[in-house]
């Protein structure tokens, strides 16, 4: 049995249970905790669910996270959340140490980040100049003909909203923030890889009809547009990609690049890797190679 | 002359909200289920918006890409 460690509200993870089917796949949702009666021990752990469906130490095949802390806790202390938190991630934990995890862990980016990676990437693939800054040092490293800043966290400020990709001049940057900046590319077209297990699903999308520079910023939440186009990589493509996931150890995540005539320059690595907006419909069979991804012993 | 300087913050900016339908999580199917849908938005219910980005139950963006 799977343990899907996720969110109640999570439609990737409904997804993934209608395809693996009820039975095979055991979905502990950390906004639900209160629902779930669960022992851990030194010796063996078991969590049942409302409906009596069960997994346990000695049930589980895999184990995968996804998106669990993304989702809140209604009325419940800080303390409670926490302890509840350190229940979610020792399970998770457990699992790790019996070799059980599939994808990546949630703080993987806490281990490695951006730069990190970017430096293992310039082996493989183009990178852009890239200067994560405090007090404004280094900034005549990056050349003036375009410059845009980024956030290293995706995260939102106090009032809601996020930093997307946008273009600065340079001159104007405050020396007294933190800056994530990179040379501005003038790319064809957005590229992205889902790598699941030993496949790798190359997608694009034009930039010639973005309103910003950031095509997370004009995506289409509706569903009813299909975005990205499937398209071939070729054989030195996919070879350096799969030796930068090798050096990353990982099997999973999503490689963000853009196309500038043909050429990939990488930008960075998703170790969520989001696949549904990909193919939302299961034109490509994503789900299903996600699902045989899981289940693979 | 003087040039304003910029922050991150200044340039931080409120993205797309999604109206989020009411859904009821389902123990036996595992699966959340709407019990009432939105109004106001011509599209398939899909409780993760064709995206990147994470909603919470009200609908309001917690992030600018989850990924």
């Amino acid at each position: 049995m799977i343990l899907l460690i996720t969110g109640s509200r999570d439609g990737t993870s409904d997804l993934v249970v209608r395809s693996l089917g009820n039975k095979n796949v055991f979905r502990f949702n950390f906004d639900l905790f209160y629902d779930y009666r669960l022992e851990f021990t030194a010796d063996e752990w078991r969590i049942v669910n409302p409906e009596n469906l069960e997994i346990s130490s000695r049930t589980i095949k895999t184990a995968f996270w996804w998106k669990a802390f993304s989702y809140f806790i209604k009325e419940a202390d800080d303390f409670i959340v926490e302890e509840v938190k350190y229940i979610f991630r020792e399970i998770y934990n457990w699992c790790r140490i019996h070799r059980k995890l599939r994808g990546n862990p949630p703080d993987f980016h806490n281990k490695l980040g951006k730069i990190n990676i970017l430096s293992i990437a310039k082996k493989y693939f183009s990178i852009p100049h890239t200067l994560v800054t405090l007090g404004g040092l280094g900034l005549e490293r990056l050349v003036e003909e375009g410059i845009v800043a980024k956030s290293l966290t995706s995260g939102t400020t106090d009032t809601s909203k996020v930093l997307f990709t946008t273009r600065v001049d340079k001159e104007r940057v405050s020396p007294k923030f933190p800056w994530y900046l990179q040379n501005l590319i003038n790319a064809n077209f957005d590229v992205t890889v889902f790598i699941c297990g030993k496949s790798q699903f190359a997608y694009k999308k034009s930039r010639e009809d973005l309103v910003s520079i950031d095509w997370r910023k004009d995506q289409d939440l509706s569903s009813t547009k299909r975005e990205w186009t499937r398209f071939d990589l070729n054989s030195d493509q996919s070879l350096r990609i799969r030796e930068f996931c090798d050096a990353i150890s990982v099997d999973w995540g999503r490689l963000d690049f853009m196309e500038v005539q043909g050429q990939l320059i990488f930008l960075e690595f998703n170790a969520n890797g989001q696949w549904v907006f990909l193919d939302y419909d299961n034109a490509d069979g994503l789900v299903d190679h996600v699902c045989s991804y899981l289940i693979d012993d | 002359m003087l040039v304003e300087l910029i922050t991150p913050l200044m340039l931080a900016t409120a993205p797309t909200t999604v109206v989020m339908p009411e859904v009821e999580y389902n123990h036996k199917t595992q699966q959340s289920e709407v019990v009432a849908q939105w109004t106001g938005v011509p599209t398939p219910y899909t409780k993760t918006p064709n995206g990147t980005r994470t909603y919470s139950g009200n609908g309001a963006p917690v992030d600018s890409d989850n990924d």
